[in-house]
């Protein structure tokens, strides 16, 4: 037992080791910073698959998560608020103080030079990072989940979506001179893509792309999503193509059970998630109204209020709160309490969507787990204890509360609408009655 | 005090108390001794593994009870007086009720063996017996686990995840036969043993041995083996806790007696959970059924009865569940262990993975009787309705995948069973 034990301590510091032989050029200047990142990377990633491939040794037949409250890293201790200062660092760097970082931005600069035909800016290293994080813990996820197709493909496509979709192509894009453009972004969660500004900058282009590109990411906000949220509820989004849910679902999974279910904590989130969706909103009416009366309405006021949301919202708020916080409240922090996207697909999906999570019949045990491993908080419990399907806004689809029930109650359906709310369970003088 | 008393803060007691504040406005009081606030005595094996917090398995917060305006009180009742309609508590307390719900739940059966009153031999039944298995955890490597019921096996799952070395002592055959038919309790047995645990089949306790100090130091069996261990949990069933009612006229036989609105004897006083005994219970079911679900179903029917809207406990279609390490476990209807010469079973087993799905019908009509699935999920509603409208086996054969309630993606399991099934009807045609 203690050899074993010790084993599972080495992969970990290979990982901080590999961490940082990445991160060395901060402190001493290196003259071949891109293999020190090549090579931490790689041991991060290799000592990341035999560590998974250890503990998820006997997860051929099911899902593990025994455990998860004695390890410090996912249980609010040191570990855990050392790494969550040290990725809060990172994203103050990235927004505010890029120049310190200059060192590893230079690291990737042969990859930007090979990709992009530029060099390097920190958001190219920030990409880069962020890009090896879903893949390399989307490896881990593939791992721990293999028993289950539905965790299996959903892994595949955010992994998918966030190597190719948001990294690759607008990276080739900036090399064959076009526009930079994320095709699995969209008003208003990439809220500058209805904004007059960048409507003009690609109609501007020259070449069709630019007009593609406007088309794209207004039907896909207007049409597109609303028409596969009816069909398949907001997850076809958050948990299958989104860059941040992505990351929440790879790199955030061992610390999804840290989202607080408290009812309190429900109240906080609709009373920031839909203020939000309305300052975006606000702001880009306004950025219109200024554009088409050449500012005589609203003068600067429209300018000032999307570089605050910018400020505010598109970097405090989803980068340094929402993945800085990763192991001290949850993965979804940002996507619970303060993506607008969530919000609008959220309302769709309660009022319009043939999504929801149906319980089986009574066998709950009340037993806690599908609540307790909600990264949205969501008392899951509440619902299916009272045989009640469950129909919730911020739902995101990632079907673990069906995967870890261990009574098989829950599961993840858009089947035609009929039955999607359905009456609590009543006790009559033939046993349950079912509704 | 007044109103409706409940004894007990299991799942019967809640659902009696949750239930009755939806149907009055009378006063509720729920009393017990064991702790405040009700938790899922199902999920105390979660909180040993580390899988979750004893915070996660209280299944309503902590301030839903005051807004329910349900009083909990954290005592334990001594006595009742029903002539007085009054109950006394350890700290002295009067409490009068107008309705009295008892709701006590069960203790571990002792095995009346030699040496069981050793240290190092445990239960799995409260949150304390957690605390202690988790202090007694520390300084071992190997233990026994006594009796092959379904806390056994959680037992042998719990120490299995700390990388304790467990062998797990089931009297029978093999482990679950007395529920399940043999192919099954081999899928079972198979998956058990890839999980590391050492089953040792045919072995009854007979006594147990400890050291000067009065530690648990090994146990024998009746075929003469001997376990070398300083940890044992015994778990060879559950009586009902009654005593306190000694002499208060209330009629009792292994468990309260209730008649089929879970009445006593005496008017205004109920009995629901595993403390109950019934006087003629329905369906072929058990007079005494310490089962979640009989619980929860029990204490919503005591609520309805006190509020006035009679109604008879009839609890239907049997079905329960469990989980075997990864194989979850579901059962509907009557699926026994043995056939008989009138019946026959429809048996699918996946040479691949532990699951299997059994229907159990009557040969001559082919109507269905009951589904046991391991591995598999199946759909608790349709095969409630399959049992009670006496679907045919081909029937339930023609819409399989309304039966099962398995994850997006599960396709292929309906798809194999079919063939398995159009293959079979080849070769009998």
């Amino acid at each position: 037992m203690s050899v074993n034990s010790n084993i599972k301590q080495l992969y970990n510091y290979v990982s901080l080791i590999g961490i940082l032989v990445v991160l060395c050029p901060l402190f001493i200047s290196i003259a071949i910073s891109t293999q020190l990142l090549v090579f931490g990377i790689g041991i991060i990633f290799l000592s990341v698959v035999l560590q998974s491939l250890d503990d998820f040794k006997t997860s051929a037949t099911g899902v593990h998560y025994e455990n998860t409250f004695f390890k410090g890293i996912t249980n609010r201790k040191l570990s855990a608020w050392l790494l969550g200062i040290s990725l809060t660092t990172f994203y103050i760097f990235v927004y505010w103080f890029p120049d310190l970082l200059e060192p590893l931005v230079k690291a990737v600069d042969p990859f930007s030079y090979y990709l992009r035909g530029i060099p390097a800016d920190q958001w190219f290293l920030y990409g880069t990072f962020y890009t090896s994080a879903v893949l390399i813990m989307g490896t881990k996820a593939l791992i721990k989940y293999r028993s289950v197709a539905y965790h299996v493909r959903r892994t595949l496509s955010v992994m998918f979506f966030q190597f190719i979709l948001a990294w690759l192509i607008p990276a080739f894009l900036i090399k064959l001179n076009q526009p930079e453009f994320y095709f699995s972004y969209f008003w208003p969660l990439k809220y500058d893509y209805l904004f007059p500004g960048t409507i003009n900058y690609l109609t501007s282009q020259p070449g069709a792309l630019g007009t593609f590109m406007i088309f794209w990411g207004a039907s896909l906000t207007f049409v597109g999503t609303p028409v596969l949220t009816y069909f398949f509820g907001k997850r076809w989004y958050c948990s299958w193509v989104c860059g941040c849910g992505g990351l929440a679902e790879t790199a955030g999974d061992s610390f999804r059970h840290l989202s607080s279910s408290s009812t309190s904590s429900w109240k906080l989130e609709r009373f920031i998630i839909y203020p939000t969706l309305a300052f975006i909103v606000i702001v880009t009416a306004t950025l219109w109204v200024n554009s088409i009366s050449n500012g005589k309405i609203l003068g600067d006021f429209s300018n000032g209020a999307s570089s605050t949301y910018g400020f505010l919202i598109g970097s405090l708020f989803s980068g340094v709160i929402g993945v800085g916080f990763y192991p001290l409240l949850g993965t979804r922090v940002w996507c619970r309490f303060g993506c607008p996207m969530a919000a609008i697909l959220g309302i769709q999906q309660k009022y319009f969507s043939r999504f929801r999570i149906t319980t089986n019949g009574s066998q709950c045990i009340s037993c806690g787990n599908c609540t307790t491993y909600c990264e949205m908080g969501i008392d899951v419990k509440s619902y299916a204890q009272q045989g009640q399907n469950i129909v919730r806004a911020s739902c995101v689809g990632c079907g673990i509360c069906a995967t870890v029930c261990p009574r098989g109650v829950l599961k993840l359906e858009n089947k035609s609408d009929h039955d999607r709310l359905n009456n609590p369970l009543q006790p009559t003088s033939a046993g349950w009655k079912m509704n | 005090m007044s109103g409706i008393v409940i004894i007990g803060n299991g799942i019967s007691g809640i659902s009696a108390a949750i239930k009755s504040r939806e149907l009055t406005d009378q006063q509720i009081t729920v009393i017990s001794s064991e702790s405040k606030y009700f938790f899922s005595r199902t999920a105390l094996m979660y909180v040993f593994m580390g899988q979750m917090k004893f915070e996660h398995i209280k299944p309503y917060e902590d301030s839903f009870w005051k807004q329910q305006n349900i009083d909990l009180v954290f005592d334990k009742v001594n006595k009742i007086d029903p002539e007085h309609s009054t109950i006394l508590t350890d700290r002295g307390e009067k409490i009068t009720y107008d309705q009295l719900v008892i709701a006590t739940g069960s203790s571990p059966r002792k095995g009346k063996w030699k040496g069981e009153t050793l240290k190092g031999i445990f239960n799995l039944y409260t949150m304390s017996d957690v605390n202690k298995l988790h202090e007694a955890s520390h300084s071992c490597d190997k233990m026994v686990v006594v009796g092959g019921g379904l806390i056994g096996i959680e037992v042998c799952e719990m120490f299995a995840s700390r990388g304790i070395e467990v062998h797990f002592l089931v009297r029978e055959p093999f482990f679950m036969s007395g529920t399940l038919t043999t192919p099954e309790c081999e899928v079972l047995e198979r998956h058990i043993r890839n999980k590391g645990i050492s089953i040792h089949k045919n072995e009854t306790v007979i006594s147990f041995q400890g050291d000067q100090k009065g530690n648990l130091k090994s146990l024998q069996t009746e075929s003469g083996n001997s376990f070398e261990t300083s940890l044992a949990v015994v778990s060879i069933g559950v009586n009902p806790n009654i005593s306190f009612l000694d002499g208060s006229g209330i009629d009792m036989n292994h468990g309260i007696l209730v008649n089929e609105y879970l009445e006593t004897n005496i008017r205004g006083i109920y009995s629901a959970g595993d403390c109950t005994e019934l006087r003629s219970p329905v369906n072929g079911r058990r007079a005494i059924e310490p089962v979640w679900y009989t619980g929860k179903l029990m204490g919503n029917i005591v609520a309805l009865n006190i509020a006035g809207t009679p109604t008879i406990y009839n609890p239907g279609v049997w079905y329960n569940s469990a989980k075997f390490f990864d194989v979850e476990y579901q059962t509907y209807g009557f699926v026994p262990p043995i056939n008989d010469i009138n019946h026959d079973y429809f048996y699918w087993e996946d040479p691949q993975r532990p699951r299997s799905f059994n229907v159990y019908y009557d040969n001559s009509s082919e109507v269905v009787k009951g589904f046991n699935f391991l591995g598999i999920r199946g759909d608790h509603k349709k095969c409630e309705i399959a049992i009670r409208e006496k679907y045919t086996l081909s029937e339930v054969m023609e819409s399989l995948d309304s039966f099962l309630f398995d994850p997006e993606f599960s396709k292929s399991i309906p798809e194999k069973i079919l063939k398995f099934y159009n293959n079979l009807k080849l070769i009998n045609s």
